[in-house]
């Protein structure tokens, strides 16, 4: 399993560097495409661990639609501000930004390292997934979950994004009734 | 060598034929394309760079290739170099999973479907051609921002908001024909259509001709190529692109076409399939590779044929019509599926739908031409605001009784439509 190291490595230096070009340049479509970047290489984690459908759908929601609508507002609303310079009116983002870093990665480093977490955390559902793999293919499993095992969390989830739409509507019909 | 080896030989071997021949074909499509356009006007064509002007590809390649690339000095160099090579990765990846020939034959083991005749069987076939040819806007619209120039700008904008809204029509018009095969694959959806005796057309019309309009939108052909509208935007985002860059361009744009083209062959007609005649060892691919030549004729002849429609038409069609069509089909067909009631069930609401949409347009086209005929003027037509018309009065009959042009002395009336 040598190349499936490789590969991990490979990808897991690009995922970092990326995501530290998402928050490090000063551009905003660069920013922006480094997350698109980053968010390839997720999908490529997933397409290594068997998993082929949630790789291609994070593929087509994020990269394909998402980041597509972030890529036309940010060029057509700021296609002149190249870069945020000056001094940050926000300094005291930065204390707590390094102060919640270093909280997050000492827990992942406790849980990589430990191991206890991952051992104490039954992964009921992910274990039952790859059977269902095993038994009926990828897609037909994760339909399976979701529509048999998960079918109200996805409801209420439908409803989440109507909820979603409406509020988008109601803002952008405000503004618009502003300029008139 | 192991199975390992030759299944990695064999994906190598079979993706380098596909991109040598995707190459070709764009590169014949060109000409193709052009001779028949020609023809439509009554024109020759390019028939002097050897017999019937088959050397013409060559030719033109030749001459983009010593061209000057130009880099204008507003543009931001490493993305505007970038984006005409993602265009044509994203175009050629698209391909790979497309079926081209007989594929029940072949054998079981490994090595053997290793050597079947597509570059990868995958579990989610229809998806990845969605996810894949989701990213095809970033090369368009990459290239028109670095390019520094407003016209590439504005095109590339009018492609993202294009391509948004049509991929959304695509992704539910295909989803009927999902429901009925049960399967993502494209192998396995061919194999759905054998083993129901059927091409989906039948059973999916109102999905089809969903499928037909939003994938010319999608791959920015005429009606639909705003983004370079030659009259409004100079050539949109290919403005500032030139020499081998620009056929990058082009490339993407035909190697786009025959991936619609063969996503319509397989999941609508069948595939490599013919009523019992891909039996006949080697006649399969003929048969797939007819299929998709048609589609690529109805590209041109639709070139030919349309005038360019506006933008707010071009987003009151996706929204309007496209979508709310295609999730009436889309819940139906699910109807359809779960109670169990034969393909002809859909296939029949499909055909009702079109009927109904084919008489309320004509009739609305009635009505404006009776209103035209009453009033004896054109009758106006709802544009977006920021569009005005500027009437000039008709020359008097002393004037023009002279010879002399109807001078613009008559005040300008300005028609405001809202």
């Amino acid at each position: 399993m040598l190349l499936h190291q490789i590969a991990f490595y490979v990808l897991a230096a690009v995922a970092i560097a990326s995501a530290l070009g998402v928050i490090s340049f000063r551009s905003a479509v660069y920013s922006m495409l480094s997350l698109i970047v980053n968010l390839m290489s997720l999908a490529f984690f997933f397409l290594m661990l068997q998993a082929i459908f949630i790789g291609t759908i994070q593929v087509l929601i994020y990269a394909g639609a998402v980041m597509v609508l972030f890529l036309f507002v940010v060029t057509m609303l700021a296609p002149d501000t190249e870069s945020v310079g000056g001094r940050n009116p926000l300094r005291w983002q930065w204390g707590a930004g390094i102060g919640l870093g270093i909280i997050l990665a000492g827990g992942l480093i406790l849980a990589v390292v430990n191991g206890s977490l991952a051992r104490d955390a039954h992964a009921v559902g992910a274990d039952g997934l790859a059977r269902q793999v095993a038994l009926h293919g990828n897609v037909e499993a994760f339909g399976l979950a979701l529509f048999h095992g998960f079918s109200f969390p996805f409801e209420i989830t439908s409803v989440l994004l109507v909820i979603a739409v409406l509020g988008a509507v109601v803002l952008g019909r405000r503004i618009l009734g502003r300029e008139e | 060598m192991s199975d390992v080896a030759w299944i990695v030989v064999a994906a190598v071997v079979k993706s380098a034929i596909a991109i040598g021949a995707l190459l070709t074909i764009f590169a014949y499509m060109t000409l193709v394309e052009r001779r028949v356009i020609a023809r439509f006007q009554r024109r020759v064509g390019p028939n002097r760079a050897g017999p019937l002007g088959l050397l013409q590809p060559l030719a033109d390649g030749m001459k983009m290739a010593f061209k000057e690339q130009i880099i204008p000095t507003k543009a931001r160099r490493l993305i505007f170099v970038l984006s005409p090579a993602i265009s044509v990765f994203v175009a050629l990846i698209a391909f790979a999973v497309v079926p081209l020939g007989n594929t029940t034959t072949w054998g079981t083991s490994p090595v053997a479907i290793a050597w079947a005749p597509f570059i990868a069987d995958l579990n989610v076939g229809v998806l990845y051609m969605l996810a894949i040819s989701s990213l095809a806007v970033y090369g368009i619209v990459l290239g028109g921002w670095s390019s520094g120039n407003h016209y590439s700008l504005l095109g590339a904008l009018r492609s993202a908001a294009q391509m948004v809204s049509y991929e959304v029509s695509i992704g539910l018009a295909l989803a009927g024909v999902l429901m009925l095969s049960g399967t993502l694959s494209m192998v396995g959806i061919v194999h759905a259509q054998v083993a129901q005796g059927i091409w989906f057309i039948l059973a999916q019309p109102l999905a089809f001709v969903l499928y037909a309009i939003a994938a010319t939108a999608e791959v920015n052909r005429a009606p639909f190529d705003l983004p370079e509208a030659e009259q409004e935007l100079v050539a949109g985002y290919l403005t500032e692109f030139s020499g081998l860059r620009w056929s990058l361009y082009q490339m993407a744009e035909y190697i786009n076409m025959i991936t619609v083209s063969s996503i319509a062959a397989t999941l609508f007609f069948g595939g490599w399939t013919l009523g019992g005649l891909e039996g006949i060892p080697g006649m399969p691919f003929v048969w797939y590779t007819i299929k998709v030549a048609i589609f690529l004729f109805i590209f041109i002849w639709v070139r030919a044929t349309l005038p360019r429609i506006r933008y707010d038409q071009l987003m009151k069609v996706g929204w309007q019509a496209l979508l709310p069509l295609s999730i009436i089909n889309l819940v139906f067909t699910g109807l359809a599926v779960a109670l169990g009631w034969p393909w002809w069930a859909s296939g029949l609401f499909g055909l009702g739908v079109l009927l109904i949409v084919a008489v309320v347009l004509y009739n609305r086209l009635r009505l404006r031409q009776a209103m035209e005929r009453q009033s004896g003027e054109a009758v106006p037509l709802a544009l977006p605001s920021s569009v005005r018309l500027v009437r000039i009065a008709p020359a008097t009959a002393s004037e023009s009784g002279d010879g002399v042009v109807a001078a613009p002395a008559a005040p300008a009336e300005s028609v405001t439509t809202s």
